[in-house]
């Protein structure tokens, strides 16, 4: 899980160190040719799109992740609920857990959920610390989720800045 | 008068004796009946037992197959050579359990082992290969997220269904094959005619990750941002840089876009498009490192466009008239293997718009969202993977309009997009 944080957080420094050098190099332009300037834009188009290829694939295995820890706090109690109960279930956890310690409408409505989706004949506490083992799993994901979402935006004003630079190639060359 | 009370005494015996040995037989005969029923019934109770015992280990191989999908990546860790633990002890409500056991199968295969357990502990046990193989889906539409339907569409074949991996929701009456399914609530306000299951809290789809890049070793021309189109040689085929094959650039649009997920950032202009801005193109696989924009019917049935688009942003169809299909074997040069039965394959956004008439055939495969209108016929499925909501095309993933789409679970798409699947399966 940290490797991947760690390689996701490299390829954004790598990307933000090849946007500065194109940043300098269209702050020179007049130093190099149309032609080396088509180049360069190339050179970061063709970048930006394994950069991109690699952010969609993280978001896919954290999205598979996610869904099959919910499948396995489903399968809990496949009796009570729907999967949309669950993903309920998750999201107050969710909340409460990063909510204020005075906000305690979360914590409320995750514990009336948690009692909703639990069989009368199931050892409560044991019912809790299974759930409860498969919400921080998910905690975790959600985590990298939010810090993959970090890097989507370091990676979409990439994209804009490299869109502008296109334009003003395409203009200079008359397009 | 007494002959006549005589014999009536004399008959009154009789009936007596006749109607105790009926009496006598028909009990015999009841508790007959009741011992041979006692044991149909108890034969019938272990029947229906081990028939859900053989349910519960057949949902074991299907989840199974489904986690394998999610989980390719650990493929190696669970080939090892003695059984591991793939899926623990699972409940499915009134029928039992289920437990699945993993293991090398060779080949690049893996073996699972699917027990299931019926209420009243009668156990019926299958094994399965599972292979990674070409990516087919189930069903002729499939969306990562909500799919709305709000048309009277008619998805036909023998794999002709819906599937959301968030809600379907159905507000008309189309015509479903066979499932419309969703992972989270299926919501009917329609009266959509469903073969087979209409229902949410539905697995998951899987879907592969397919992007423009994943497929840039397969064109026959590249129409680049700069206006130029090259081959794979990097030969530019448009020095001019004017309209080529009737595809026009334009570098000044003024579409706000990149709003990527979770993410709210607009630009002052929207990224370059090409057009297709007269009724006679090129066949054959085109890349585009721009929006591509279609408002110009093109094809006939006797002389169908032949092509594959894959586009770097978003695909926008709003002729009135399209013809096309995806390239075969038979059209020699034209089919590449690396994007085979593809017909649209987009990094945003794609649009189906008004077509009054039209016929497509081949996959479409938008990493964001899709939108059908109109009343195109295809063949084929059609895939959203809502990876991100970038583009301001396709705001949801939406059926509209009297779309005919027919599907029956052909048209193998490159081998490197791949699922789990189920080669072989024994009950054991």
């Amino acid at each position: 899980m940290n490797i991947r944080l760690l390689i996701l957080s490299l390829i954004a420094l790598l990307g933000l160190g090849s946007m500065e050098a194109a940043e300098v190099n269209a702050g020179s332009s007049g130093d190099i040719s149309l032609g080396q300037e088509k180049q360069l834009i190339d050179q970061q188009n063709q970048a930006l799109e394994q950069e991109g290829l690699t952010l969609a694939q993280t978001y896919r295995q954290l999205m598979d992740q996610k869904r099959a820890l919910l499948e396995q706090l489903r399968a809990l109690n496949p009796k009570k609920g729907t999967t949309q109960d669950w993903e309920d279930l998750w999201e107050y956890y969710h909340k409460y857990k990063d909510a204020d310690d005075d906000e305690d409408d979360y914590e409320d409505n995750y514990k009336d959920k948690l009692k909703a989706l639990r069989s009368t004949d199931v050892d409560k506490d044991a019912f809790k610390s299974k759930v409860e083992g498969l919400l921080t799993a998910l905690q975790a994901v959600q985590q990298q989720q939010d810090a993959l979402t970090q890097s989507f935006v370091t990676h979409n004003s990439k994209i804009q800045q490299l869109d502008q630079d296109k334009k003003s190639h395409n203009q200079k060359t008359g397009k | 008068m007494s002959s006549l009370v005589r014999p009536i005494k004399a008959q009154t015996g009789v009936i007596l004796v006749t109607t105790l040995l009926l009496l006598i037989l028909l009990t015999g005969v009841a508790l007959t009946s009741l011992a041979t029923l006692g044991v149909n019934l108890s034969q019938s109770q272990n029947l229906v037992s081990t028939k859900q015992a053989f349910q519960l280990a057949d949902a074991g191989i299907q989840y199974a197959e489904k986690y394998l999908n999610q989980h390719q990546i650990l493929w190696s860790t669970y080939a090892s050579p003695t059984p591991q633990t793939l899926i623990p002890s699972t409940t499915l409500t009134g029928l039992g359990t289920f437990t699945v056991s993993v293991q090398d199968g060779g080949n690049g295969s893996l073996q699972v082992t699917s027990t299931g357990t019926a209420s009243n502990n009668a156990q019926a046990v299958i094994t399965g290969l599972v292979v990674l193989g070409p990516y087919a889906p189930e069903d002729a539409v499939t969306v990562d997220q909500n799919l709305t339907i709000s048309g009277n569409a008619t998805i036909a074949g023998s794999n002709g269904g819906v599937h959301a991996n968030g809600n379907l929701t159905i507000s008309s009456s189309p015509s479903i094959n066979t499932n419309a399914t969703a992972y989270f609530n299926y919501t009917a306000t329609g009266t959509p005619n469903v073969t087979g299951v209409a229902a949410g809290s539905q697995t998951i789809a899987a879907i592969p990750l397919m992007q423009a890049s994943m497929f840039s070793a397969s064109y026959d021309f590249r129409l680049s941002w700069n206006g130029h189109v090259y081959n794979q040689a990097n030969i530019d085929q448009n020095p001019s840089g004017g309209t080529w094959n009737c595809w026009s650039f334009s570098s000044t649009t003024s579409v706000q876009k990149k709003k990527k997920k979770h993410v709210s950032v607009s630009g002052p202009t929207g990224p370059a498009i090409w057009t297709l801005s007269c009724p006679s193109t090129i066949n054959g696989t085109l890349y585009f490192e721009t929006d591509v924009s279609i408002p110009t019917s093109l094809g006939t049935t006797q002389a169908p466009w032949v092509t594959t688009l894959i586009a770097e942003g978003s695909t926008d169809l709003t002729a009135q008239s399209l013809i096309a299909r995806a390239p075969t074997v038979a059209d020699g040069a034209l089919f590449k293997a690396g994007t085979q039965n593809f017909l649209f394959i987009s990094n945003e956004d794609i649009h189906i718009g008004s077509l009054s008439g039209g016929n497509l055939t081949g996959v479409v495969a938008a990493y964001e969202q899709v939108n059908i209108e109109g009343n195109p016929t295809m063949y084929g499925y059609v895939v959203a993977q809502d990876g991100a909501n970038g583009s301001g095309l396709v705001t949801a993933d939406s059926v509209g309009g009297g779309l005919n789409l027919t599907y029956n679970g052909d048209l193998v798409i490159p081998t490197f997009l791949k699922t789990a699947q189920i080669k072989t399966w024994k009950a054991l």
